[in-house]
């Protein structure tokens, strides 16, 4: 199979599967479980076909046609780094699947996890595989989505809801900066195509030289930092154990919440060997491992325990992937990687374990856990393997990457120097000892000292082998890995570092290192770990009292704040824009239009008036105007009804005798027409009502309708006075074309008929359509009153 | 005789005559509906044949009545046949769904009538190369509309008094905007002594290349953005919006906030980039302005919301303001993002209101704190109303999330970068009340039923679930794969921005 078409498969496959999930449960009834896992198998079996490509050094890249219009095509871009996430996912994928079919009940509604489950794989896949920016960004909201039906997936419960939501603000929220990001990347290299980038070292030179360098990469960090729960933006990830724990061991442990990590090693060989990018991605690192690393002690779910962790063992990657310097780029980035893959299969175990003792003991609360080591031995060897690699005890797999990074971090230190010397190789260890610290609690407070018999159930087993046998084989990894280090290092890890550095990479992992200082770190770590651990309980006292006493010193003391007021202050925002008055409104559009009338009178006009008025009005048209004039001020300002219609018909009747004034009989008599049904209705309408308004307008109110009245006034004068200065040179009038031709062409003497009736006859439609709408709309008015009420 | 000629002036004429019939008709229903739905079919597929025809042969001018320029032409451009073939899909799904929605005696009587010429409306504005016929179309529109805001829906929840409360208020506002444009007309007239669009651009050329424009020119020209921002409910001329289109029944808010509130955006191109292209340099701050205030205005009061319809109302708001941001921006890229916008907006936004339609009958209630829980007993709502939101917050894979990109690509090229910005800021709005609405009436425990009484049993008929699946299938496959809207809107950007050929098609050689 051609390697294009078969990770096109492994990324579509499960988005097919998911579509046929609800039409196959019909049949396959609870096992659809396994027909998911299978779809996991066939994806990581699909991607093993391309794989040998890829470690051999082969960079796989396709495109077709998608999107030219804005030059965006649908492409693959395939290095270790995809491979090894790609794999993570699949092979994480056909464990939690298989482990499902004894986790979920029967009852539970299993199409919509499976297919979310399946939806959020290929969303994931596809996500590491895209070969361009646009892509990504579409696979990676993808896998938000996801991420927030399955955090929901018990939706009926405030708790699922309310993790669901903050999950998704800020994982999809943050996506929405990276975007920002990748266009403001299109706007400096004018290409969204990953590739295009990565194998330009000009371009590449040219967005570090860029003035929007720095912006470019902020933007781009808070989306990987939203969405792998770094800095401030960690809140969201405790929230959303409020997930079945197959899919917090699945999404929020081992794949989802690297996607993070994983967009901050795609982009690391445009940003790094930059002041910037250590300081801000090593900052945020650091930053977020020392206080999830310290926050993890006074959690007691011991699923919120291993979310905490992971928040800080994310840290990790984000600190090694943050080593960098001008002369050595990828300092941290074997480290970083290797201990990625570590990760994800030592934490997926870990929740394993966490919802197997859910399952059996019915509790998650490790303070009334404990002395499970008899009730299920196996589970307890597995925890404990997975807990001792997490702690970065030998010869599991976290020892050797946690060597790493402290090799690393000497080094970086180093590079810098000064203070940094030591601060950086102690905030490592410090972060070491912080995570020895909650992994020894794990094992003692789940499987070690005394049963506490109020709490757990008489017998305790372990659980059926469904769920045993995923757990037990990531914990055979995780020893296999540690022994055998080889076996990751030559086939993914190296890699995978070769498609971030960019170079070909050899690495020489080995247990036995030497008396190297990362050593001597290891053995500060356990000490310290140990006499930290002998005051856990008397730290998480003192956490919970400081929380307590300042509330306020907390991020999701902000966020629900934010949340909650926003609905609040909104309500009361559209409250006050919109008071529902309508008389507010209307001053809102005259306000705009005097404005409209300012900007072109200041701006634009030599002379506002017009120059040459005339001012010369005969005496009759004058009398016409005035007594217009005296009706209008009557019609506004009379407080009895019957007069004030009178005097607002007598406007139209002396807007009748001008016409006559002007030769339009025919328009006049119309005016006439109109105004004396007008008035008769009106009168007929007022005959029905009291006589007199009731209502008296305060002064104030009255001055300002005046003036606003006025000025609207004077602006549509000023308007017309300067329209009826005629036809601007060199253009003439239609008028000239209508009276030649009304009877030569038309053959009617009356030209104003001729114009309604003929040219323009199709406005002349319009118009008695309008009317008979008119019609039809008090028709209904009437009707629907008839009824209502 | 070559019927495809007569195409422009059939898909208005057409919905004329049949709005006299279905009167005469009323008394037999079965009938009515029939022929309407067939009607409305063929005037879709005339539509597309005209778009097709634009497409291949270029701009199809019209002369109603053979006077040229001193009658009244009819210009079938990209811009224009394209919002018809939108117009009338949309139409055509409102009306399949109305016919179970809407109350059996309102239907028969004036419904029917009144959704034709609605629909005449709206073809004759976008075809109309005329700009008094253009005000003539839009008072056709201001009526229709409010004729069909009043209709009775079965099992409706909105109180007839509301109904009048917030149709009065549309009606007086729009007047307004009706005679601000009069006045604007009849001023443009006054000084160019022609009404004829394509014959105003070059003569307001002339005066500007000669540097003898009246300065009042550019007053008439800024009266459009009250007469079409009216239209399309932009700050400060949005407040009749949230009242009207939650009180509308939910076929005519998808009408409403799907179609005719594009109109706006639609005269505000067509008026600005053909006839006032001179005075484009004052228009774009002030659209700019007035769109991000937009925006900032709907998506925060939409946060506040409770009854279903309002938010939907007020994210409208908002969203025509991205839009706005877009034409105001002015490059051909920008352009083209602003109708991609238009397009996706019109499709999600009325396939949301459907949905809401059908939310109201399972729920008896627009209170979203009245709802809850009905992912269980509405799974299909459910999942419509989340593809509609998704694609209304710019999430992939989703036409809203392609249209939000190409115009935060196109602002960033542009360099506008605090629009960008604040553009940016409100999409996490966006996604905030989106999801907060769904959430609010499909996720958590179903109603008390005590309180509320049970959610009503019956399902929804296929003619009002089918119309939503089809807009919901629009707005995925946009998502997916937008190239053919992405090329046809970029097609009309470059139409628009070079009106050379526009006018030449209707003054060039067959003008007496």
């Amino acid at each position: 199979m051609e390697s294009f078409t078969a990770i096109i498969l492994a990324i579509f496959l499960p988005f097919a599967a998911a579509i046929f999930i609800p039409l196959l449960e019909k049949f396959l009834k609870h096992r659809i479980g396994w027909f998911a896992a299978g779809i996991a198998l066939l994806s990581f079996a699909l991607i093993g076909i391309v794989a040998p490509e890829i470690i051999h050094g082969h960079i796989i890249q396709h495109s077709i046609e998608w999107m030219p219009s804005i030059g965006a095509e649908f492409s693959i871009y395939a290095d270790g780094l995809a491979m090894m996430i790609g794999f993570i996912a699949s092979g994480i994928g056909v464990i939690i699947m298989s482990y499902s079919n004894g986790y979920m009940s029967h009852k539970e509604d299993l199409p919509r996890y499976y297919q979310y489950m399946l939806l959020f794989m290929g969303s994931m896949i596809g996500m590491v595989f895209a070969g361009n920016t646009l892509q990504l960004f579409i696979f990676w909201e993808l896998t938000s989505i996801t991420s927030f039906m399955l955090i929901g997936y018990w939706r009926d419960k405030p708790a699922s809801i309310y993790g669901a939501t903050k999950s998704l603000l800020l994982t999809a929220g943050g996506g929405l900066f990276m975007l920002a990001g990748f266009i403001l990347l299109h706007t400096i290299t004018g290409t969204y195509d990953i590739a295009t980038i990565l194998q330009n070292p000009a371009i590449i030179e040219n967005i570090k030289a860029h003035p929007f360098f720095l912006i470019t990469l902020i933007l781009i960090l808070i989306g990987a930092a939203a969405k792998s729960a770094q800095g401030p933006f960690y809140i969201w990830l405790p929230n959303a154990m409020e997930a079945p724990t197959p899919v917090s061991a699945f999404l929020h442990s081992a794949t989802m919440v690297k996607a993070g990590i994983y967009l901050v090693a795609r982009v690391h060989p445009i940003f790094s060997g930059t002041e910037a990018w250590f300081i801000l991605v090593s900052g945020i690192g650091i930053f977020t491992m020392l206080l999830a690393g310290f926050l993890a002690f006074r959690q007691t779910d011991i699923k919120a325990i291993l979310a905490y962790s992971t928040i800080s063992q994310l840290a990790y990657m984000m600190t090694m992937y943050g080593y960098t310097s001008y002369h050595e780029p990828g300092l941290g980035v074997a480290a970083a990687t290797f201990h990625l893959l570590n990760h994800a299969t030592f934490k997926a175990c870990l929740f394993l374990v966490a919802g197997i003792v859910a399952h059996e003991a019915a509790t998650r609360d490790i303070r009334k856990l404990g002395g499970l080591r008899k009730d299920m031995p196996i589970t307890f060897i597995i925890a404990s393997i997975a807990a001792l690699a997490m702690a970065g005890v030998p010869p599991l797999n976290g020892f050797l990457s946690k060597e790493m990074f402290y090799e690393t971090s000497v080094e970086m230190g180093h590079i810098i120097g000064g203070p940094f010397t030591f601060l950086i190789p102690a905030a490592a260890v410090l972060g070491g000892v912080f995570t020895f610290a909650y992994s020894i609690k794990l094992i003692d407070g789940i499987f070690l000292g005394e049963k506490h018999h109020g709490h757990l159930p008489e017998h305790v087993h372990e659980p059926p082998y469904t769920m045993l046998v995923p757990a037990a084989f990531l914990a055979g990894l995780v020893i296999l890995f540690g022994l055998v280090p080889s076996i990751p290092v030559h086939n993914i890890i190296e890699p995978t570092t070769a498609g971030i550095v960019l170079e070909e990479v050899h690495l020489h992992v080995k247990l036995w290192h030497g008396f190297t200082p990362a050593l001597f770190m290891t053995v500060i770590t356990f000490i310290a770990g140990l006499t930290i651990y002998t005051r856990y309980d008397s730290i998480a006292a003192w956490q919970d009292k400081f929380n307590a006493r300042y509330p306020w010193i907390s991020v999701n003391y902000y966020y629900d704040r934010i949340v909650d007021g926003a609905k609040g202050s909104a309500k009361g925002f559209a409250n006050f824009t919109q008071p529902g008055s309508i008389k507010l409104y209307i001053y809102a559009i005259l306000f705009l239009m005097v404005i409209l009338f300012a900007i072109p009178a200041f701006m634009m006009a030599t002379q506002v008036f017009p120059a040459n008025l005339n001012f010369d009005i005969p005496p009759y048209e004058a009398l016409i105007l005035t007594l217009m004039v005296i009706a209008s001020v009557a019609a506004a300002t009379l407080h009895r009804y019957l007069p004030a219609v009178i005097a607002l018909s007598a406007v139209g009747y002396m807007v009748s005798l001008v016409f006559i004034y002007l030769k339009a009989p025919d328009l006049a008599l119309t005016q006439v027409l109109v105004e004396t049904l007008a008035t008769i209705i009106f009168l007929l309408v007022i005959a029905r009502v009291p006589q007199t308004f009731k209502e008296k307008i305060p002064k104030t109110t009255l001055i300002r309708d005046i003036g606003i009245s006025f000025t609207v006034a004077a602006t549509v004068l000023v308007l017309l006075l300067n329209a009826t200065k005629g036809i601007a040179p060199p253009f003439e009038s239609l008028s000239h074309y209508f009276l030649e031709n009304s009877v030569k062409l038309a053959g009617g003497h009356n030209v104003v008929n001729v114009i309604l009736v003929d040219f323009r006859g199709y406005d002349t439609l319009g118009e008695i359509s309008v009317l008979c709408l008119a019609a039809l709309g008090v028709y209904n008015l009437i009707k629907s009153r008839g009824e209502g009420e | 005789m070559n019927i495809q000629e007569h195409l422009p002036i059939l898909v208005v004429a057409i919905p004329i005559l049949m709005s006299a019939l279905m009167i005469m008709l009323r008394s037999r229903p079965a009938l009515q509906k029939t022929l309407n739905i067939i009607v409305s079919a063929s005037i879709l597929l005339m539509s597309i044949i005209l778009l097709l025809q634009v497409w291949n042969s270029g701009i199809q001018v019209y002369e109603v009545g053979e006077w040229g320029k001193y009658g009244i032409v009819l210009v079938a451009d990209l811009l224009g046949s394209g919002m018809v073939v939108l117009s009338s899909g949309i139409s055509l799904l409102a009306l399949i769904y109305s016919l179970d929605y809407i109350e059996g005696k309102s239907l028969n009587t004036t419904y029917h009538s009144l959704f034709n010429l609605l629909v005449a409306g709206l073809n004759g504005t976008f075809l109309t190369g005329d700009i008094f016929n253009m005000f003539v179309f839009s008072e056709i529109l201001l009526l229709s509309s409010c004729g069909l805001v009043v209709a009775s829906e079965n099992g409706g929840v909105t109180k007839v008094s509301d109904k009048m409360e917030a149709t009065f208020k549309y009606l007086i506002l729009n007047i307004i905007g009706s005679m601000v444009m009069l006045i604007a007309v009849a001023s443009l007239y006054a000084t160019m002594g022609t009404l004829n669009m394509a014959d105003l651009s070059v003569k307001i050329a002339t005066l500007s290349d000669a540097g003898t424009m009246p300065w009042h020119i550019y007053f008439i020209a800024l009266l459009f953005i009250i007469v079409f921002g009216n239209k399309a409910a932009i700050f400060p001329l949005h407040y009749w919006l949230p009242d009207v289109h939650p009180t509308a029944p939910s076929p005519i808010s998808a009408m409403l906030s799907g179609v005719m509130i594009k109109v706006g955006a639609y005269g505000i191109l067509r008026v600005y980039f053909l006839v006032f292209k001179d005075a484009l340099f004052l228009l774009q701050p002030i659209i700019i302005l007035l769109a991000l205030i937009t925006i900032a205005i709907g998506s925060i009061a939409a946060v506040g919301q409770k009854d279903v319809k309002r938010l939907l109302a007020y994210s409208s708001v908002s969203q025509i303001g991205y839009v706005f941001l877009g034409i105001g921006m002015g490059t051909a890229y920008a352009l083209a993002a602003s109708l991609v916008y238009l397009v996706n907006h019109a499709i999600a936004k009325s396939m949301l209101f459907l949905t809401s339609g059908g939310i109201i009958h399972h729920a008896g209630t627009r209170d979203m704190h009245q709802m809850g829980g009905m992912a269980k007993s509405a799974p299909l709502m459910s999942s419509m109303f989340l593809i509609g939101a998704m694609s209304i917050a710019g999430l992939p894979p989703l036409g809203g999330f392609i249209a939000k990109f190409v115009l935060f690509d196109a602002a960033m090229l542009g360099e506008y970068y605090l629009p960008v910005l604040i553009g940016f800021a409100f999409a996490v709005f966006t996604i905030f009340y989106m999801f907060r609405a769904w959430l609010l009436m499909f996720w958590g425990e179903a109603r008390d039923s005590k309180k509320y009484g049970p959610y009503p049993s019956h399902g929804l008929s296929p003619m009002i679930t089918v119309p939503i699946i089809i807009l919901a299938a629009a707005v995925l496959i946009l998502g997916v794969y937008s190239e053919p809207l992405i090329a046809l809107s970029s097609e009309i950007a470059n139409q628009l921005l070079d009106p050379q050929p526009y006018i030449n098609a209707v003054l060039g050689g067959s003008v007496r």
